[in-house]
């Protein structure tokens, strides 16, 4: 088996070269790589709201920073997660990496997925942009309700500067989610069946299905907005508050996977590598995550238990039919290590972590599906703690398990895998010290998004514990960010394959070619790389 | 309805089966751990596909969502008193509540800031119905000790009923994010002996 698949390779980049080159570029990898470093950034600044809000909250009837300034770190630290961190950080992952697992030699359309990161930056800007003018930045929450999002009770240009940003963001992940999308399923090469694209990559299909699906609802959200900013009397009516509450979370459910199903696929990829065996139970794997793909648009209403305005028991009923599916997944990363050799690599371990850490989430939202029980803990720091363990707890720690995963092949040098280890560590401490007390909190009568407390039973004692969890994930992400420049001062060069990877991408140098593949390898499964191992110890062997 | 004895009924038992479900894979995670550690310098055993196994589990699961989602919609079965004691009007507004007891001239209301935050009095051992509304902005009624919240909107009333079997004062909160003074939008849910509460109700209503 030594068949070479011989590409069409495209003349070389005619573009210019240094910033201009790197900001106009056509290469997938490099816009790729403009999103994640975007998203990356964006992201130490949302952690840092974070800590000046954990300070605020360590302790009841404290008064550090003013309210307004409370109202719009929370406000700009959700939506500057959900909007510029995270659902970037995922799309750009699929950029990047799609068109390498599917042996592409570049993305569909090379120009739109430029211009959706353009479009994302200028929302980046615009959301942001809020903090420079009078009034102050957006202080309506993430999900901002309609009236109080409209401009009798929420004047100034800051919530203005917010649906701008928010607007354009949402249709750069729409054009992005379309052109990897594409990629998949239209441009695999000769022998890349879709039962034979990498488990990431499916995750990836079914992720951008939900964003092609799922966003020009919040597009529609943002202008039902915009016209109520220009005409508060518009949201006098209960029925457009309830129908921007619809329209939102028909959104804001799916996206909730689309910032979690493709740091799934980096975990199971990470799982089978260091488990030294192909990815167990895939075809259940890819049957479950378009069964998830298609339930999570039927969901949205369990966001709305609580507004006396929706079909309780039926979202109910497809909100747990979640765990179906869900289940199914759990069963392949599990099948997949046990019985393997493992190699406890950093990317293995944060692989390993957010096995138990989402599942707390998963778990927790079976009890939200559950009326009687979200009527109780709904807005309170419950869901914080809830989203945070999916979100944080799981899919930042799938992202770090791909990104220790990937970064030799990215970046062509090796990170420090001391370093790498004491990130996790600080991270699983802090991750479960911030938000496993917040569950008690939500329990005992917090609402969350407020911003202060009273001096009640357990509050002061668990907001403290919880504040300084806040200060441990701070401080493993020094640890990061040290082990990133450190890594690069005493540069050891990564080879083409640091892991014995099995997927195609191992397969070319590190970082790879413009063109992605000189020779593509024969495709024979989901794990080609594993099998030519195979095929050359059979030859030894026997 | 009693809300409170609807959570109580199925949230501990929704705890017990989480954590049986966490155990289980923490317990699979930990295997796995292990008998990777003996099996140190071996090679990793190819992946089989268990058809079998998978259908079972995923029956199990299957299984154990549709009980779930039976239960859950069993216990939700909210049915409203044709015939309430009495009935509040409670609306919500920006950042305070205020309380019109139906029937009567009385109402209580106040500010929310610097502690003064208004009484819902209400007597034990009877049925009210709360018509809740809000005259800005989405609010939320929680009370935690009942063990139940729900969202005020303006142009719209939302109606539910609640009794309380046992004299006792307990916080209550705006739980739904309303503007500035969001955090201090708390009220006190106050509940006397009927008697208590007639003699309370009349020398209000001879002050209004
Ligand atoms: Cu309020």
């Amino acid at each position: 088996m030594t068949t070479v698949v011989p590409q069409a390779v495209p003349a070389g980049d005619v573009r210019a070269p240094g910033l201009v080159g790197l900001l106009t570029t056509t290469d997938h990898k490099k816009i790729g790589l403009l999103t994640l470093a975007t998203s990356l950034g964006l992201f130490a600044v949302m952690g840092a709201m974070a800590l000046v809000m954990r300070s605020q909250l360590a302790q009841p009837n404290q008064h550090l920073i003013p309210l307004q300034v409370y109202n719009q770190l929370f406000t700009i630290h959700g939506s500057g997660m959900i909007y510029l961190v995270i659902t970037p950080f995922a799309l750009g992952a699929g950029v990047y990496l799609v068109p390498l697992h599917v042996g592409a030699p570049a993305i569909a359309a090379p120009r739109t997925t430029l211009l959706a990161f353009w479009l994302y930056a200028f929302g980046a800007v615009s959301l942001l942009s809020g903090f420079g003018v009078g009034g102050g930045a957006a202080s309506d929450g993430w999900y901002a309700y309609t009236p109080l999002s409209d401009s009798t009770f929420t004047p100034g240009s800051g919530m203005s500067l917010w649906i701008v940003g928010v607007f354009l963001a949402a249709c750069g992940m729409i054009l992005m989610s379309a052109t990897v999308l594409w990629t998949a399923l239209r441009l695999r090469a000769p022998g890349m069946t879709l039962l034979r694209m990498p488990v990431f990559t499916w995750s990836m299909v079914v992720t951008t299905l939900m964003g092609v699906a799922s966003f020009p609802s919040l597009l529609g959200a943002m202008v039902m907005m915009a016209i109520g900013r220009s005409d508060p009397s518009l949201f006098d009516a209960n029925t457009w508050n309830i129908a921007y509450q619809n329209l939102f979370w028909f959104y804001g459910h799916p996206v909730v996977y689309i910032m979690f199903f493709p740091f799934v696929g980096a975990v199971a990829e990470s799982l089978a590598t260091f488990s030294g065996r192909r990815y167990a139970g895939y075809r259940p794997t890819v049957l479950a995550l378009l069964a998830f793909a298609a339930l999570s648009m039927s969901v949205w209403g369990h966001h709305m238990f609580v507004t006396g305005q929706a079909a309780n028991d039926y979202y109910s009923l497809t909100s747990i039919a979640l765990s179906v599916p869900a289940g199914v997944e759990y069963f392949g990363f599990l099948a997949t290590i046990i019985g393997g050799r493992l190699r406890y690599t950093t990317s293995m371990l944060f692989a390993l972590g957010f096995i138990p850490q989402f599942l707390v989430g998963g778990l927790t939202g079976v009890m939200l599906g559950t009326p009687v029980v979200d009527y109780h803990v709904q807005g309170s720091y419950f869901i914080v703690a809830h989203f945070h363990y999916t979100l944080f707890g799981g899919s930042v720690f799938g992202m770090f398990a791909g990104v220790y995963l990937w970064w030799p092949k990215v970046t062509g040098f090796m990170l420090s895998e001391r370093l790498g280890k004491a990130h996790f560590v600080l991270m699983v401490i802090g991750t479960n010290m911030t938000f496993l007390p917040m569950f008690g909190l939500g329990f005992l009568g917090l609402p969350r998004r407020v911003a202060t407390y009273p001096d009640q039973a357990w509050f002061g004692t668990l907001n403290l514990i919880s504040s300084i969890g806040a200060g441990v994930i701070a401080l493993a992400m020094a640890v990061f960010a040290f082990n990133v420049v450190h890594s690069r001062r005493h540069r050891v060069a990564a080879p083409d394959d640091p892991w014995a990877g099995q997927t195609l991408e191992w397969a070319t140098s590190s970082p790879p070619p413009r063109w992605n593949y000189d020779v593509i390898p024969p495709i024979t499964s989901h794990a080609p790389l594993l099998d030519l191992r195979d095929a050359d110890d059979e030859r030894v062997g026997a | 309805m009693d809300h409170r004895s609807s959570f109580n009924h199925v949230f501990p038992l929704e705890v017990v089966i989480a954590c049986v479900v966490f155990g289980l894979v923490l317990v699979v995670l930990t295997a796995a751990v292990v008998r990777s550690r003996t099996r140190w310098g071996r090679r990793a055993k190819p992946t089989k596909s268990h058809p079998k196994t998978e259908g079972l589990y995923v029956a199990i699961v299957a299984g154990l969502a549709v009980f779930l989602v039976v239960f859950s919609i069993d216990n939700n079965r909210s049915s409203l008193a044709a015939h309430p004691a009495m009935k509040v009007q409670v609306t919500a507004f920006q950042w305070c509540w205020r309380f019109a007891y139906t029937g009567t001239p009385v109402t209580v209301t106040g500010q929310c800031q610097g502690g003064a935050v208004p009484t819902l009095e209400l007597p034990t051992g009877k049925t009210i119905e709360i018509d809740l509304t809000s005259s800005d902005v989405v609010h939320s009624m929680w009370v935690p000790y009942l063990r139940f919240k729900m969202q005020a909107f303006p142009d719209h009333v939302n109606v539910f009923d609640t009794r309380l079997d046992h004299p006792g004062s307990w916080p209550g909160r705006c739980a739904e994010f309303c503007g500035l003074y969001h955090s201090g939008m708390d009220f006190t849910l106050k509940a006397v002996p009927p008697a208590q509460f007639d003699s309370w109700l009349r020398s209000q209503e001879a002050s209004a």
